[in-house]
C-alpha cells in the first residue's frame, strides 16, 4: 500500500514537471527582422550636430515671458496612459507627456509635475526604459529640486536621456517619434491656453515663431522618413509647415484658425 | 423475585403439601418459613405465610370435595403455575425453585412414587432435563451414590480424594464430615449439602445438615476453625475441566525503569495458570499501572521475559497477536458513535473474515453478556457529556477488548469511579471470563470485601514498583500482620461477619513511625526496599520453584486483523461516521472558510483610480488585491492547521491500543489524511468560490483553488504531526502561533527579502529561511500566476519577458561591463592587463550568465584571470564578445516587440476599448506594480561581485539552476529544465507535505521530544547548581 502511494506520488511529481515544462515552452525566437543594428552607426547618429534634437520646452518659456496663465486642463489627461497599447502610441505619448511635464515645470506646478512624472515613468516602465525620475517623484523635501530653474533643467536633461536611451536601445525612428509628440503637444498647449487666443497678439506672436522650431523638427525627423511610422507624421507636419509658409509676417484669423485646427487634428491622432 | 412468582411458589408449596397426609404439614411449614426468612423481612415472611396457610386450608378443605377429580384439578393447577413460572423466571431461577421444592419435600423419609411422578411431571413442564432432575433428586434424598454424572459431584473434606477420579475434591483441614456439591450443568448452579457436626455458615446463615442449599455466586461457607470456602473454589473445580485452551503465563525476572527516574518495576517473577483472576493493589504511584503495562506487553521490560506457554510475547509478537488484551483506565471509545457502532467497528477490525451478519451476531452477544442492551443505541459521549452511566462505560470498554476473546486480559482500574453495585457487576463480569478459562489481571484501588473475595491471587505493589506480596489473597493479610508483629496475625477476617479488611494490608505496608511526641512522622516503619527484600527472601523462591507442565502450542483464536487496505476503509468509515455525527464540528468546519472568504473579500473590495480617488469597483483597480492574496494564503494555512491539530491527540488512547494489536498505523494515518484533505478541499473550494466572486476575479478559479488546497494540505500534515508528538492539548495550541508567525514573517510579504537582516540576505535568491516557508511558495505561485496566466496577459507574457530581459542585459549589464573594461587604460607595450579582483569577478559572473542565456561560446580568460590578469588579446576578444552579445540581445528585443504587437493585433484588432476592458477585468494594477517592483528606482545593485536586478523581478530570469530563485520569478530553472513557477512551487509544497508524512508515520517528532526529555537533565541541573554556587561564593 505504501509502495503504491510512494510510486503514485513520484509519478504525479513527474507529471507535474512535464506539464510545467510544456507550459514553459520554447524560448522566444530571435528577431524575425534579421536586422543587426550597428551600434557604432547609432552612436554616430546621436552625435550628429548638424540636425540636433529640437529644444522641447522653448515655447513654454516664451509663454511665460508674455505672462500667459497656466491652464492645467489642456494637458493630456494621465488616465489616457493606460489606453496606449502599441509601442508606437506609447513612445509618441512619452513625448506628449514629457512636454506636459515641461509645461508644468516651467510654471512650477508641483502637483502636476508629480502626476506627469508618475505617468511618464509608468509608460517608460512599459517600454522597458529606465531613467532616473527619483528626484521628480520623491516626497522627500530635501531631495526635491529647490528652484524652478533647476527643475526645468532637470526635466530637460531627463528628456534628453530618455531620447538617447530610446534611440540606442529601442530604435532611432521611435525616438524621433518622441520628439514629434513633444513638439505637437507644445504647439497644442500654446494654441489653447487662452480663451481669446484670437485677440491676444502676444500669444499669436509666439505661435508664429514656432514655425522655426517646426522647421528644425522636420529636418530632424526627415532622417527617418523611410520608416512608415515617421512618414505619416512627417506628411502632416509638412502640411502644417506649408500653412506657415503661406503667411507673410503676420497671421490672419482665417490662417490662424486653419493652423490651430490642423494642430488639433494631429494631436488628436496622437493622443486618442 | 417478584410478587406473583412468590405467590405462585406459595401455592405450589401448598399444593405439594396437600399430596401428603396431614401430619406432615408442620415440618413443611417450617421449611417454608426458613426459605422465606432467608430472603425477606419478617413482615413479608408473615404475609406470605398467611397466603401459604390460606392455600393449605383451601386445598385441604377442597380435598374431600374433589376427591374423585383430585388429580385433574391438581394437574390443571400445576399447569397454570408452571406456565406462569415459565414466563417469569429464567432457567437458573427455575432450578432454584426446583431445588427448594425438593428440599421442601425432603422430610428425612423416602420419597413416594406419586411424589416422584409429580416431580418428573413438574420438571418436564419447566423444561428441566430428566437427568438433571434425577441427579438433583437423589442428591437431595441422600442417595448421592446414585448420581449418574459423577463429574457433577464435588466432595469437600479433610481426607483424601475419592476413589472415583471423576468426582472432584477439595481438601480442607480441620473439616469434620463432608460437604457435597452437585453441579447443575445447564445453569451452572451448585447445590450443597453438609454432613457433619460443625457449625457452618453460608453468608452468615447457619446451614443445617441434611438440607440442600444453593451455593450462589460470591457466597462463602465459613467456620472459625476451617476458615472460608469460596464459591470460586467450587466453580473453579468444575470449569477447569471444560477449558479448551489451558495455558501458562510466566514473567521471568522482569525489570524495567523509566529513563532516569526511580520508577519502574523491580525484579519480579510470576507464574500462573489460565482461569485465574489476579488482583493488583498498592499505594498511589507505586507502579501498578506500569506493572500491568509491562506484563501485558505494552511496555517492553529492560530485562527478563514474558512468556505464554514458553513463547516470548515480544519475540513472537506476530504469532501471539490477539492473545493479550489491555483495557486502559481511560476510555478508548469513539464518543460520537453509539454503543453498538463502537462495538461493531471494533469487531470489523478484529474479525476480517466475518461477514456483516456474523459481526452483528457477535456484537449482539456482547451487548447481552455485558448488560448493555438498553444502551445499544445511545451515543457514548465523553466524560462530561454522556448518556451512559459510569458502569456502562466501563463495561463497554471491557466489552470492546473482550470481543476478540483474548486469553489474557489486563484491566487497569476497572472499578474507578463506579458505585459499589456497578463495581461488583464489573468484577463479576471479569470473574466469569476466568470461568471460561481466561486469565485476568486487574489493578484495583480500594477493593471492597466482596470484590476482594473474587480474586484467586493477589499482588501487592509498593513504591518504586516493588512487588512485596504475591499469593493467596487472604493469606496476604496474615503475612503483613505477622511482619508487623500483630498479636492476632492468624485472623484475616472478622469472626462474626466474615468481612475482610483490605485496608489493613496497605496500612501495615505504609505504616509510619511515631515520633517522641506521639505524632506520625513521614518516615515509614518498613521501607519499600525492606518489604521487597522480605518478599525476595520468603516468597520469590517459592515462585521460582513452581513447575508446571504446559502445552507447547499457542492458544488459538479466530482473531484476524484485516489487510491494510481493508483497515484503511474501516478507519475512514469510522472517522467519517464520527465527524458526521458531530453537528457542531460540521457546521463550524464548513462555515469557517466561506465566512472568512466573505469577510476578506468584502472588506478588500474597493477600487481607486490613478489619482487615488474612489471609483466604481472593478477588479483591475482594486488596490487591495495583494493583501487579499496574502490573507488567503494565511487563512489556508491556519484552517489546515486548526482542523488537524487535535486529531491524532484525540485518538491517542485508541491508537495505543491499536498499536498493541498490531493494527496498521499507516492505514490509520492515511485514512485520517484522506478525510482531512477532503475537508481542506471543500473549505478551499468554498473560499475560492466566494472570494473570487465578490472580488470579480475572472478565470483563475482552479489555479487559486489548487494553491490554497496545496498549502492547506501541508498545514494538515503539520497539524497531524504536532497532534501526534505532544502530550497535552494546550501544548499543541501554543505551538500554532509558533508555526504560523514564521510563515508570516518569512513569506516575503510582510518583510521584503531584500530588507532582511544582512546575515540572511542572499542576493540573487530568496534566503534559505524564506524557502523553508510554505507561505513563500504559495504566495509567490499565487501572485505570479495571477499576473501572467490571466486571460489578457497570458498571450503576451512570453514576449514581455524576453523584451524586458533583453533590455536589461543590453541597457545595463553590457554597458556596465563595457564601463569597467573602458576604465582600464591600455598602455603601449602592455601585454597583460591587471584588473581589480572585484571587477574581474563581476565580469566573470555576468559573462557566464550571458553565455548560458544566449548559448554563446565562452570567451577565453586564461589561468591568470583568477588573479585579475588578462592578456591583451583576450581583453579585446572580451570587448568584441560583449558587442556581439549586445547585438543578439537587441535583435531578441526587437523580435519580441514585434511579436507582441502581432499577438495583440491578432486578438483585438484595433479595438482599444476591448483591450482596455479586458485589462480592467483580468489584470490588477496593484499586483502588476508589485511584481514589477515599480516603486524601485534603482535598476540593480552590485552584491558579492554580482549584478542583482531589483526591478521587474517577474521578468528577470533565474540565475541559479537548483530551482531556487529570487522572489516573484516567473519560472524556475531546475538543472536546465524550465519549470513554470506555479507548478514548481506547488510541487515543492507537496514534497514538503510528503516529507512530513514520513515524519508522522515514523513518529519522529515524538521520539525527538522523548529523547530531549531523557537527556541527562539531572546532571545538567547539578552542573548549573554548582556554577551558581561558585558564582555566589565569589560575589
Amino acid at each position: 500500500m505504501k509502495l503504491i502511494a510512494k510510486f503514485s506520488i513520484i509519478l504525479l511529481g513527474i507529471a507535474l514537471i512535464f506539464g510545467a515544462c510544456k507550459q514553459a515552452g520554447q524560448p522566444a525566437s530571435e528577431a524575425d527582422n534579421g536586422e543587426m543594428i550597428d551600434k557604432a552607426e547609432m552612436e554616430a547618429g546621436l552625435k550628429d550636430f548638424a540636425n540636433p534634437l529640437p529644444e522641447p520646452f522653448e515655447v513654454y518659456s516664451m509663454l511665460e515671458n508674455i505672462g500667459a496663465n497656466y491652464l492645467g486642463k489642456v494637458l493630456n489627461p494621465v488616465e489616457k496612459a493606460e489606453t496606449y497599447f502599441s509601442q508606437k502610441s506609447k513612445v509618441v505619448n512619452v513625448g506628449v507627456y514629457a512636454s506636459d511635464l515641461g509645461y508644468a515645470s516651467t510654471y512650477n506646478k508641483q502637483d502636476d509635475v508629480a502626476a506627469y512624472s508618475k505617468v511618464l515613468k509608468s509608460l517608460l516602465d512599459d517600454l522597458g526604459v529606465s531613467v532616473d525620475y527619483s528626484k521628480l517623484l520623491s516626497d522627500n523635501m530635501n531631495e526635491k529640486l529647490a528652484d524652478k530653474d533647476s527643475l526645468i533643467a532637470f526635466v530637460s536633461d531627463t528628456y534628453y536621456n530618455t531620447y538617447s536611451f530610446l534611440y540606442k536601445e529601442s530604435s532611432p525612428s521611435l525616438s524621433a517619434l518622441m520628439a514629434v509628440g513633444a513638439w505637437v503637444e507644445g504647439m497644442y498647449i500654446a494654441t489653447h491656453i487662452s480663451e481669446d487666443t484670437y485677440q491676444n497678439t502676444e500669444i499669436i506672436k509666439v505661435i508664429y515663431n514656432q514655425s522655426k522650431s517646426l522647421e528644425s523638427l522636420i529636418a530632424f525627423v526627415s532622417k527617418f522618413q523611410d520608416d512608415e511610422m515617421i512618414a505619416s507624421q512627417l506628411g502632416a507636419l509638412k502640411k502644417l509647415k506649408a500653412m506657415f509658409d503661406e503667411t507673410d509676417g503676420s497671421l490672419t484669423n482665417e490662417q490662424l484658425k486653419n493652423i490651430i485646427t490642423t494642430i488639433e487634428t494631429i494631436r488628436e491622432s496622437i493622443v486618442s | 423475585m417478584n410478587e406473583s412468582v412468590l405467590h405462585a411458589l406459595m401455592r405450589l408449596f401448598a399444593l405439594v403439601s396437600s399430596v401428603n397426609e396431614e401430619g406432615r404439614t408442620h415440618n413443611e411449614r417450617d421449611v417454608v418459613i426458613e426459605y422465606l426468612q432467608r430472603q425477606f423481612s419478617n413482615e413479608l415472611v408473615s404475609r406470605y405465610m398467611a397466603i401459604y396457610d390460606q392455600y393449605i386450608r383451601e386445598y385441604h378443605l377442597e380435598k374431600h370435595i374433589f376427591e374423585a377429580k383430585q388429580d385433574l384439578v391438581r394437574e390443571s393447577l400445576i399447569d397454570e403455575l408452571c406456565s406462569r413460572l415459565n414466563r417469569e423466571l429464567e432457567q437458573p431461577q427455575k432450578i432454584f425453585a426446583l431445588v427448594f421444592l425438593l428440599d421442601f419435600m425432603n422430610h428425612g423419609e423416602e420419597i413416594t412414587q406419586p411424589e416422584k411422578d409429580f416431580l418428573y411431571n413438574f420438571a418436564k413442564k419447566l423444561h428441566i432435563s430428566r437427568e438433571e432432575l434425577h441427579d438433583a433428586l437423589v442428591f437431595t434424598f441422600d442417595h448421592i451414590d446414585s448420581v449418574e454424572n459423577k463429574e457433577s459431584l464435588l466432595y469437600i473434606d479433610a481426607g483424601e480424594p475419592p476413589a472415583n477420579r471423576r468426582i472432584k475434591h477439595i481438601k480442607i483441614e480441620k473439616l469434620h464430615g463432608r460437604i457435597e456439591v452437585l453441579h447443575i450443568t445447564s445453569t451452572n448452579t451448585y447445590v450443597l449439602r453438609y454432613d457433619g457436626d460443625q457449625e457452618l455458615t453460608l453468608n452468615g446463615h447457619i446451614i443445617k445438615a441434611d438440607r440442600s442449599y444453593i451455593w450462589a455466586l460470591g457466597s462463602v461457607l465459613k467456620n472459625p476453625h476451617i476458615g472460608s470456602i469460596y464459591y470460586t473454589w467450587v466453580a473453579g473445580q468444575f470449569i477447569k475441566a471444560k477449558t479448551e485452551s489451558n495455558f501458562i503465563f510466566k514473567a521471568e525476572n522482569i525489570e524495567f525503569s523509566y529513563g532516569n527516574s526511580p520508577n519502574g518495576i523491580k525484579k519480579f517473577t510470576l507464574n500462573e495458570e489460565s482461569g485465574r483472576l489476579i488482583g493488583i493493589i498498592g499505594g498511589s504511584g507505586s507502579g501498578k499501572s506500569t506493572l500491568l503495562k509491562v506484563l501485558s506487553g505494552v511496555i517492553k521490560p529492560d530485562k527478563g521475559r514474558i512468556l505464554i506457554n514458553e513463547f516470548d510475547i515480544h519475540e513472537h509478537h506476530e504469532d501471539l497477536r490477539g492473545i493479550t488484551g489491555f483495557v486502559p483506565q481511560d476510555d478508548v471509545l469513539i464518543k460520537e458513535l453509539t454503543v453498538y457502532e463502537n462495538l461493531f467497528i471494533n469487531a470489523r477490525l478484529s474479525y476480517s473474515t466475518f461477514d456483516h451478519d456474523q459481526l452483528n451476531d457477535l456484537v449482539e452477544k456482547a451487548l447481552l453478556n455485558f448488560d448493555l442492551v438498553e444502551a445499544r443505541d445511545l451515543r457514548v459521549g465523553d466524560a462530561f457529556n454522556t448518556f451512559l452511566s459510569g458502569g456502562q462505560r466501563k463495561r463497554l470498554n471491557i466489552a470492546l477488548e473482550l470481543l476478540r476473546e483474548p486469553s489474557v486480559l489486563f484491566v487497569d482500574e476497572p472499578t474507578s469511579g463506579l458505585s459499589s453495585a456497578d463495581s461488583e457487576k464489573v468484577m463479576n463480569l471479569l470473574k466469569r471470563q476466568t470461568f471460561k478459562g481466561k486469565m485476568v489481571f486487574a489493578n484495583i484501588h480500594q477493593p471492597s470485601s466482596e470484590i476482594f473475595s473474587l480474586f484467586d491471587k493477589l499482588l501487592v505493589v509498593d513504591q518504586g514498583g516493588r512487588v512485596i506480596y504475591y499469593g493467596n489473597p487472604l493469606d496476604a493479610i496474615s503475612y503483613f500482620k505477622r511482619a508487623s508483629h500483630y498479636v492476632d496475625a492468624e485472623e484475616s477476617e472478622c469472626l462474626s461477619c466474615g468481612n475482610v479488611n483490605i485496608d489493613q494490608i496497605l496500612r501495615n505496608v505504609e505504616a509510619r513511625v511515631v515520633d517522641v511526641n506521639g505524632r506520625l512522622t513521614r518516615q515509614r516503619k518498613t521501607s519499600p526496599e525492606e518489604w521487597y527484600i522480605r518478599y525476595m527472601d520468603k516468597i520469590d523462591p517459592l515462585i521460582q520453584r513452581i513447575h508446571r507442565t504446559f502445552p507447547t502450542s499457542i492458544p488459538r483464536s479466530e482473531y484476524k486483523i484485516p489487510q491494510r487496505w481493508e483497515q484503511f476503509k474501516i478507519y475512514f468509515q469510522r472517522d467519517v461516521m464520527a465527524k458526521l455525527k458531530n453537528r457542531q464540528y460540521l457546521i463550524i468546519t464548513l462555515l469557517e472558510a466561506p465566512v472568512l472568504a466573505f469577510l476578506l473579500s468584502f472588506y478588500t473590495r474597493s477600487a481607486h483610480d490613478a489619482t487615488g480617488a474612489l471609483v466604481n469597483y472593478s477588479f483591475g483597480l482594486n488596490a487591495n488585491l495583494p493583501a487579499y492574496i496574502f490573507m488567503a494564503v494565511i487563512v489556508s494555512l491556519f484552517l489546515g492547521l486548526v482542523i488537524s491539530a487535535e486529531e491524532v491527540f484525540r485518538d491517542r488512547k485508541i491508537l495505543e491500543r491499536e498499536r498493541f494489536l498490531s493494527l496498521s498505523r499507516g492505514s490509520y494515518l492515511l485514512a485520517k489524511i484522506s478525510i482531512l484533505f477532503t475537508i481542506s478541499a471543500l473549505q478551499m473550494l468554498l473560499f475560492v468560490l466566494i472570494g473570487n466572486k465578490i472580488l470579480e476575479i475572472e478565470g483563475m478559479g482552479w489555479r487559486h483553488f489548487l494553491i490554497l488546497f496545496t498549502s492547506s494540505c501541508w498545514a494538515n500534515l503539520i497539524g497531524l504531526n504536532i497532534s501526534s508528538g505532544f502530550k497535552s492539548v494546550v501544548t499543541i495550541y501554543i505551538l500554532v502561533p509558533l508555526i504560523l508567525v514564521p510563515q508570516l514573517l518569512f513569506s516575503g510579504v510582510v518583510v521584503d527579502f531584500h530588507n532582511l537582516n544582512r546575515a540572511i540576505y542572499s542576493g540573487n535568491s530568496v534566503p534559505a529561511v524564506g524557502d523553508a516557508m510554505t507561505s513563500r511558495w504559495a504566495y509567490e505561485a499565487f501572485v505570479v500566476t495571477q499576473y501572467k496566466d490571466n486571460t489578457y496577459e497570458k498571450n503576451i507574457f512570453r514576449d514581455d519577458l524576453e523584451m524586458n530581459h533583453a533590455m536589461y542585459k543590453k541597457a545595463y549589464v553590457i554597458p556596465k561591463i563595457e564601463e569597467i573594461l573602458n576604465s582600464y587604460k591600455v598602455n603601449p607595450g602592455d601585454s597583460v592587463l591587471e584588473l581589480q579582483l572585484s571587477d574581474a569577478r563581476l565580469i566573470t559572473h555576468e559573462v557566464q550568465k550571458i553565455v548560458s542565456d544566449l548559448d554563446m561560446e565562452v570567451p577565453h580568460f586564461g589561468a591568470a584571470w583568477q588573479l585579475g590578469q588578462i592578456s591583451l588579446t583576450d581583453f579585446y576578444n572580451l570587448q568584441a564578445f560583449v558587442e556581439r552579445a549586445w547585438r543578439q540581445y537587441h535583435s531578441i528585443y526587437l523580435g519580441a516587440v514585434a511579436n507582441r504587437e502581432r499577438t495583440l493585433g491578432a486578438h483585438y484588432g484595433n479595438d482599444k476599448n476591448q483591450m482596455l476592458a479586458d485589462k480592467r477585468i483580468y489584470t490588477n494594477a496593484k499586483l502588476n506594480s508589485l511584481v514589477r517592483n515599480d516603486k524601485e528606482l534603482v535598476e540593480y545593485v552590485v552584491y558579492n561581485d554580482e549584478m542583482i536586478r531589483l526591478r521587474n523581478p517577474i521578468y528577470t530570469k533565474p540565475t541559479l539552476s537548483n530551482g531556487r530563485s529570487h522572489f516573484y520569478c516567473s519560472f524556475k530553472n531546475l538543472f536546465g529544465v524550465k519549470l513554470d513557477t506555479f507548478w514548481f512551487n506547488i510541487l515543492v509544497i507537496w514534497l514538503s507535505t510528503f516529507m512530513w508524512f514520513g515524519i508522522l508515520y515514523f513518529d519522529l517528532l515524538r521520539k525527538l521530544i522523548t529523547y530531549i526529555e531523557n537527556i541527562k537533565l539531572q546532571r545538567f541541573n547539578r552542573r548549573v547548581m554548582k556554577l551558581l554556587k561558585q558564582a555566589e561564593r565569589r560575589a
